[in-house]
C-alpha cells in the first residue's frame, strides 16, 4: 500500500485546481492538477491515479469520456465528478458507466474532501483525509 | 441505500410496494400512513387531509381554501420522511418533486382491467358491476387530482424509470414484478451519491418552507440549495416590506436555512434560482 494517494484534478477552470489543488494537498495527498483535458488523459495512460476527479462540461473532451477512458484502463481508480451542470439524466449516466461519486458545483472544499476520504476508505487506505483548518 | 416509488391504479400496487420493501428489508410508506404524523404536526384534522389526498379540484376557484396546504403538509412530511432512504414509498403524492433526486427509482405498476375487478370483487364481496365501477371512479379521481395538483398525466410512462405490466395478477407476474424492480433498484444508478442526497435534501428544505409560508401564499414557489432559499410570491405587492421580512423571519427559523431571497418577479426569480 502506498503512503499517500494518487489524485488527478481535470478542470478547464484554473480557479478550481487552483482552490481545490493546495486543500488536496494539505490534506495529505498528492495531486497533480490539469487544464487540458487531452495532457490529462495522456497522463492517465502513464501513471495509475488512485482517484480521478473531473469536471463534465469542458471543450474537445467531456468529463464521461475521461471516465470511460479511466475505466478502460483500470478497474480500480476512483473517478469523482464534479460540475455545475449535474441532472438526473447526467447523474445516472455516470454512475452507469463507473463514477465513484459526483459532486454539484459550487460546493465546500471541507465536503469535496469528504468525497475523497470516501474514496480513500474503499481502496483500503488507513490513513485519515482531513480538511485542513 | 435507495428509495423506489410506486405508482399504480390497480388495487395490487400497494401489496407489490409492501412486499418489495420486506425483500428489500426497507421500510414502506405511503400517503395515508404519513397522514397521523401530518395531522399532529400541523394541527389538521386527519379527515381533512384524508379527503384532500381524494378530491380532485373541480377547477379554479373550486379548491376549498385550505386545501393546497394540506398537500403542502403531507408533501413535506413525505419528502423528510424519505430524506432516511432505504424507503419503498407508494403514492402520488410529491411524485414531480421527488423526481428531481437521481437516487430514486420511479415504478408504475399497470395491469388487466379484467382481472383487477376480479381481485376487487373478492374482499369486500362486489358484484362485477360495482366492482367495475369502483376501479374506474377510483382511477379517475387519481388522474383528476394528479393534473389538478401537478399539472401531470400518471399514466404518462415517461414519468417513470420502469413500468411493470403485471398482466393477469398472478402469484407468477407479481414474483416477476417483484423480481424486476429488486434488480432494477440495485443498479448503480439508483445508489446514492453525494449530488442526487443534496438534491434530495433540497426538496426536502423547500417542501418545509413552503409548509412554513402556506398561511401567506400557498402557491409559492421555492427552490433550495444547501440552505439557501429562493422564493417567489405574487401574493405580496411591491414595496410590502413588512410582509417579505414577515416572511424571511418565519424562513430563517427553519434548521439549516443560512439564507432567504423572495422575487415578486418571476423572470429574476428564473434567472437567479435556477440559473436561467
Amino acid at each position: 500500500m502506498k503512503e499517500k494517494l494518487e489524485i488527478l484534478l481535470l478542470d478547464d477552470e484554473a480557479i478550481v485546481g487552483n482552490r481545490l489543488g493546495p486543500a488536496i494537498k494539505k490534506a495529505g495527498c498528492n495531486v497533480e492538477v490539469f487544464e487540458d483535458p487531452q495532457k490529462a488523459l495522456n497522463r492517465i495512460n502513464e501513471k495509475e491515479f488512485d482517484v480521478v476527479v473531473t469536471d463534465i462540461m469542458m471543450a474537445d473532451v467531456n468529463g464521461i469520456q475521461v471516465l470511460e477512458e479511466v475505466r478502460k484502463k483500470s478497474d480500480k481508480t476512483k473517478v469523482i465528478i464534479i460540475t455545475g451542470y449535474a441532472t438526473v439524466a447526467l447523474a445516472r449516466e455516470a454512475m452507469d458507466k463507473g463514477a465513484f461519486d459526483i459532486i454539484a458545483k459550487p460546493f465546500r472544499p471541507k465536503d469535496f474532501l469528504a468525497v475523497i476520504a470516501k474514496a480513500a476508505d474503499s481502496l483500503g487506505y488507513k490513513r485519515e483525509i482531513v480538511a485542513a483548518a | 441505500m435507495s428509495i423506489i416509488t410506486i405508482t399504480a391504479g390497480s388495487y395490487i400496487g400497494r401489496q407489490i410496494a409492501k412486499s418489495a420493501a420486506k425483500r428489500l428489508d426497507y421500510e414502506y410508506v405511503d400517503s395515508k400512513n404519513i397522514l397521523s404524523l401530518v395531522s399532529k404536526e400541523f394541527g389538521v384534522p386527519e379527515s381533512k387531509l384524508v379527503r384532500a389526498l381524494k378530491e380532485a379540484p373541480s377547477g379554479i376557484g373550486m379548491f376549498s381554501k385550505t386545501k393546497p396546504e394540506y398537500i403542502i403538509f403531507i408533501e413535506t412530511l413525505i419528502a423528510e420522511y424519505l430524506l432516511k432512504n432505504n424507503i419503498v414509498y407508494y403514492g402520488v403524492v410529491g411524485l414531480p418533486l421527488i423526481q428531481e433526486v437521481p437516487h430514486v427509482l420511479n415504478v408504475q405498476i399497470i395491469a388487466n382491467l379484467e382481472d383487477r375487478i376480479k381481485n376487487r370483487m373478492k374482499p369486500d364481496n362486489l358484484s362485477y358491476d360495482k366492482a367495475r365501477k369502483v376501479i374506474e371512479k377510483e382511477d379517475e379521481e387519481q388522474a383528476k387530482w394528479a393534473a389538478a395538483v401537478y399539472d401531470i398525466d400518471i399514466k404518462n410512462s415517461s414519468l417513470y424509470d420502469l413500468v411493470i405490466n403485471i398482466g393477469h395478477m398472478k402469484d407468477d407476474d407479481v414474483e416477476d414484478a417483484l423480481e424486476t424492480i429488486i434488480s432494477t433498484v440495485k443498479h448503480k444508478k439508483f445508489q446514492p451519491m453525494t449530488y442526487s442526497l443534496r438534491c434530495m435534501k433540497n426538496v426536502a428544505m423547500s417542501c418545509r418552507v413552503r409548509a412554513t409560508l402556506a398561511d401567506i401564499d400557498s402557491k409559492m414557489q421555492v427552490k433550495s440549495d444547501e440552505g439557501t432559499i429562493y422564493t417567489y410570491t405574487k401574493a405580496i405587492k411591491k414595496k410590502a416590506h413588512d410582509k417579505v421580512l414577515e416572511m424571511k423571519q418565519k424562513v430563517m427559523r427553519i434548521e439549516g436555512v443560512k439564507h432567504i431571497e423572495v422575487f415578486i418577479d418571476y423572470d429574476l426569480f428564473t434567472k437567479v434560482a435556477h440559473g436561467q
